[in-house]
């Protein structure tokens, strides 16, 4: 008899042991992005937004995966100086090697992509970003879990040219950085279609340590008189800055850009200047209400943790980017970066939580369908300096029309890696 | 050991032979028990400290160079490019011809920035060193442009993603160029360059040619510093302008001068420290730049001839305590 309970009381101990680990079981999430310096003004709120996605599941008692258990979520950030490919290495090494981190988001940056994929892949660690910049056959551990950086640049200045018939020159303003280029290559490639009708007039790029001399970098573009500017590689304080700027040279046309701290822009510009001039498209805009209520909640979190004046649209993009993996942690056995890659592609579609049905894609520009294609929404600055939402791009059905125009720009500027 | 006896104090040459070695001894039995991390991040320290050693050389001209990164950017666009097709040169020969390809263009940058001075040679070497990383980003037929060039392999002897086995061969090369900097240092021509670097008018009417003197120890700097970033490029798997950046430059001074530069363990001092700052700092990044500030301002006000100093004011406090005993 004794030996029975004893044997029972073991078995009740296994039992408590297993329920514990299943409920003290921690996700280790890594985000690479500048800590420091003036980079930073990216790297903390993209930070920020994937710590407030953890906090989201670990106050509701963690997420659960297929088979039921439920784990925290603990995010540690890591700095990579300003996007540079040596600092994103070393800050992998770090998360991976020395934390056993499981899941990384990283920058788009091309350059900061490929240095760290040997390694992802070779850890099996699964690692995305708020769009692509760099994916390929040989490192499936590298995914895209959003429409973000940097094709949304090239739907985003399509949509405009498309809705506004009387654009006619466009002027492309970015970083002679790695993610600058890239953003010009997909300027380039989602103006291509339109070529009979719109004229590309500035593309040069420009040094990020002359962006303190903002007038030398917005003459000649005023001087090529342009309709739309769209612009890639100014920190939030000095797109405000750019914009003012233009506004002084006389220039009266659209800008957009991947997304505005209107907070900057507010505080130096009149609310008339702004209304309907501003737009972006980057993942989704939480500080827009109508797109979907979750991001909408998240944005009532992000205000009451850090006040209004911290908000960043891209708090919103890394919060939008982890929904993927959510999606695939949820439909795993288990929460690790092999188990989670496999069943996120399962199938050809994944479930996101916020965008709803949507397809991978990606093996023409880079030789893998490993980039999940989500609708992007775009936003336009009202009067009052709110981000309001002006349309949803179709991206599956605009590629679709026009993958062929949209490649030879593409392929010129250096971004498709594709065999 | 006949040649320091004649051209050099025995003892500094020694403890500098000893540093080198205590480097090698100390960076192996740290990887033997460290992580995979750690011998990551000893690789990289290893790295640099080739590269604190060859910038030392160009300090004892009585220069301090603004270019030493961006040279060490050509050493690893030289590896880069050569490695790859259709050159596809072994990544082992290309390791040399990186740091001749280093050696070539700061002999050419030579001609222009060691006509100048002080504050004059800091600003010339420092645009020197942007126009080369603006090369980097402009010749993107050449190096990629801003993207850089990616997947450069390991040496064949090396193993791909084997730490161990590069970290081996990165203080192997770390041994050979601390060797050559040593017997430099302590030859004729190092102490002449020493001299030229102490007093230059003075030097000059004794016989020497100031200007040889100062090119030759720019060009032998920075064929280490061309090496080293063949080693880096290799050991990353990428080379990219933003990687040789001024803000590794300042590294590299700010160990210069926080260790000091009258002998080669000075430097390695430096830098040793700076890193162990760097890793506990890791949790809290955005301090790292304050605290290195702050230290190259502690040293600069407080420890004039940086670490190695301090090591010099406790062994004479050391011996006189002996002598009084």
């Amino acid at each position: 008899m004794q030996r029975k309970i004893s044997i029972l009381a073991g078995a009740a101990a296994l039992a408590a042991a297993s329920v514990s680990f299943a409920q003290d079981s921690v996700i280790k999430v890594g985000v690479v992005q500048p800590q420091s310096g003036e980079c930073a003004q990216w790297g903390v709120p993209i930070t920020r937004g994937v710590e407030l996605w953890a906090k989201e599941f670990n106050e509701a008692g963690g997420i659960k995966d297929a088979s039921g258990n439920s784990h925290q979520i603990e995010v540690t950030g890591y700095d990579n100086a300003c996007y540079t490919a040596g600092e994103e290495l070393t800050a992998f090494r770090r998360a991976i090697l020395d934390d056993g981190v499981e899941f990384i988001l990283q920058t788009f940056t091309p350059a900061s992509r490929k240095a760290i994929a040997p390694l992802a892949t070779e850890n099996k660690v699964l690692t995305t970003s708020y769009g692509a910049g760099y994916l390929s056959a040989d490192y499936p551990y590298l995914i895209g879990s959003v429409t973000g950086s940097p094709a949304s640049y090239m739907y985003l200045v399509s949509y405009l040219i498309e809705e506004n018939p009387d654009i006619e020159k466009v002027a492309i303003v970015t970083a002679d950085h790695s993610f600058g280029e890239a953003a010009r290559a997909f300027y380039k490639a989602g103006i291509a279609p339109y070529t009979d009708r719109v004229e590309i007039v500035f593309s040069d790029p420009y040094d990020p340590a002359m962006a303190g001399d903002m007038f030398s970098i917005a003459g000649p573009i005023a001087s090529s008189e342009p309709d739309l500017i769209v612009e890639l590689g100014f920190t939030p304080g000095q797109q405000a800055s750019f914009v003012e700027t233009m506004q002084q040279l006389g220039y009266s046309g659209l800008f957009a850009s991947e997304g505005w701290t209107m907070n900057f822009l507010t505080d130096r510009l009149k609310a008339d200047y702004l209304d309907g001039r501003i737009y972006s498209a980057y993942v989704v805009d939480a500080s827009e209400q109508s797109f979907s209520p979750r991001v909408a909640q998240f944005y009532d979190a992000y205000v009451e943790t850090y006040g209004q004046a911290e908000w960043s649209v891209f708090a919103s993009v890394a919060y939008a980017a982890m929904t993927t993996i959510e999606a695939g942690i949820q439909m795993a056995e288990e929460p690790t970066g092999e188990a989670v890659r496999a069943a996120l592609f399962a199938e050809e579609t994944v479930d996101n939580p916020l965008f709803g049905e949507s397809r991978w894609a990606g093996s023409e520009i880079y030789g893998a369908d490993t980039h999940l294609l989500t609708p992007l929404p775009v936003y336009v600055t009202d009067a009052e300096g709110n981000v309001t939402l002006d349309g949803i791009v179709d991206v599956g059905a605009w590629w679709q029309e026009n993958a062929q125009a949209a490649l030879t720009e593409l392929e010129a500027g250096g971004q498709v890696t594709a065999q | 050991m006949q040649l320091f006896a004649k051209l050099d104090s025995p003892r500094t040459v020694v403890l500098d032979l000893v540093t080198v070695l205590v480097v090698i001894a100390g960076v192996s039995v740290l990887a033997a028990v460290g992580s995979s991390y750690l011998q990551g991040a000893l690789v990289i320290f290893s790295i640099n400290a080739i590269l604190v050693i060859s910038y030392r050389t160009i300090t004892t001209m009585g220069g301090w160079s603004f270019a030493h990164v961006a040279i060490m950017g050509v050493g690893g666009y030289a590896v880069a490019v050569l490695s790859k097709p259709p050159m596809d040169i072994p990544v082992a020969v290309t390791f040399a011809l990186g740091g001749l390809a280093a050696g070539l263009v700061s002999a050419l940058l030579a001609y222009p920035v060691l006509r100048t001075r002080q504050y004059y040679f800091f600003l010339s070497t420092f645009a020197a060193g942007e126009a080369l990383r603006q090369c980097f980003i402009q010749f993107r037929q050449l190096t990629g442009g801003t993207s850089g060039i990616a997947f450069i392999e390991y040496p064949a002897f090396v193993q791909t993603g084997d730490t161990l086995q590069f970290l081996a061969l990165v203080l192997a090369v770390f041994f050979l160029l601390g060797l050559f900097y040593l017997m430099f240092d302590a030859s004729e021509t190092g102490m002449k360059i020493r001299a030229v670097g102490l007093d230059e008018t003075l030097s000059q009417s004794l016989g020497m040619n100031p200007w040889r003197l100062r090119a030759l120890s720019f060009v032998l700097g920075s064929v280490g510093a061309g090496v080293a970033g063949g080693l880096l490029v290799s050991y990353n798997g990428i080379v990219a302008p933003a990687d040789f950046s001024p803000e590794l430059m300042f590294k590299i001074v700010a160990a210069c001068i926080v260790g000091g530069t009258r002998r080669l363990y000075g430097p390695i001092l430096g830098l040793t420290f700076l890193t162990i700052v760097e890793e506990a700092f890791r949790g809290v990044p955005e301090y790292v730049p304050f605290v290195w500030g702050g230290l190259v301002l502690a040293a600069t006000l407080y420890v004039p001839n940086g670490l190695e100093g301090l090591v010099d004011r406790l062994r004479t406090s050391l011996v006189r305590r002996r002598r009084h005993a």
